[in-house]
């Protein structure tokens, strides 16, 4: 046995994230849909609920066409941005450092994994911005290094070629999930 | 009817469903509960589709500015939100509606000729 309300809610939560009064536009909506369903019917929930489609599928449905609203996504980036500076380890020098290379890994792993995400769920625009963002945070890191390290940040040319070379991978990293997801899905399974 | 595979039947109904929707709003404007049964009832069931999807569906011709929406709220009962044809639906229809003739017609030949 399920409610309308119980519904509603598994839907809201496939929702999260979009923006604010579509959202309440879109369950306001799948309510007033419902309540006709039931009275159509003869006054079964269940029925009417089942004809609906799983919630999940239903909120994927409105989430392919809405994506994440501005604030979700301006969060996604601002969060790749930060990470992203915990990830360069030209941060240690000698004896002096703001940020030691054991903790760097882990941060860029994390930082990687999240821009995929981002580029596959929020689409690869997001992903994009949020991949720029990560790039920024990592030269913004390495310039902190020259402003609060009194001998600067011990550079090598390994060293500098490989923070190059991962600060554009960024970019691509946050481009391409997105994009590839976008080229290659199958159809929806029944529209 | 078993499926061979659901991407394939999927593929074949995609876009008929979007033009069929533009045709049952082009003469007067309708809910989405209206809309989902007249889809079901005129097309002898062919359309029976998990009714949660006809509504992204709905609001992806409104994203495409082919239709528009208002809620009318009753003094008492359902509020309900209706869709209306917008100019550039029309066109898009009519647009929509010739393609429509000339791919099964086109379709027709080929299927005929090579049974």
């Amino acid at each position: 046995m399920t409610s309308v309300d119980s519904y509603l809610d598994e839907v809201s939560r496939g929702l999260m994230g979009m923006d604010a009064a579509v959202r309440k536009d879109i369950l306001r909506e799948l309510r007033s849909h419902l309540v006709e369903s039931v009275a159509a019917n003869g006054g079964s929930v269940s029925a009417a609920v089942a004809a609906t489609g799983e919630p999940r599928v239903v909120a994927r449905r409105y989430r392919d066409l809405y994506g994440f609203g501005v604030t979700y996504r301006a969060l996604f980036v601002a969060i790749a941005g930060v990470l992203a500076i915990f990830t360069v380890p030209v941060l240690t020098a000698t004896d002096e450092f703001l940020f030691p290379l054991y903790l760097s890994t882990p941060f860029l792993v994390a930082d990687i994994a999240f821009l995929i995400w981002v580029s596959v769920a929020a689409g690869n625009r997001a992903g994009l911005a949020a991949g720029t963002a990560g790039c920024v945070g990592r030269f913004a890191a390495l310039g902190s290094a020259f402003l609060f390290l009194s001998t600067g940040p011990l550079l090598t040319f390994e060293g500098l070629t490989l923070f190059v070379i991962v600060s554009a991978l960024m970019v691509v990293i946050g481009w391409a999930p997105g994009r590839a997801r976008r080229a290659w899905r199958r159809p929806s399974a029944d529209l | 009817m078993p499926e061979i595979s659901p991407e394939w039947t999927a593929e074949l109904k995609k876009g008929s469903v979007q033009l069929c929707l533009l045709a049952l709003l082009a003469k007067e404007q309708k809910y989405g509960f209206q809309i989902i049964r007249e889809l079901r009832d005129r097309s002898d069931g062919f359309f029976d589709l998990k009714e949660g999807t006809l509504y992204p569906a709905l609001r992806r011709l409104e994203e495409r500015g082919f239709v528009e929406s208002h809620w009318v709220e009753p003094e008492s009962g359902n509020p309900r939100k209706y869709y209306r044809i917008t100019e550039r639906g029309r066109r898009a229809l009519s647009e929509g509606r010739e393609l429509w003739e000339r791919m099964t017609a086109g379709a027709r030949r080929v299927l005929e000729a090579a049974r």
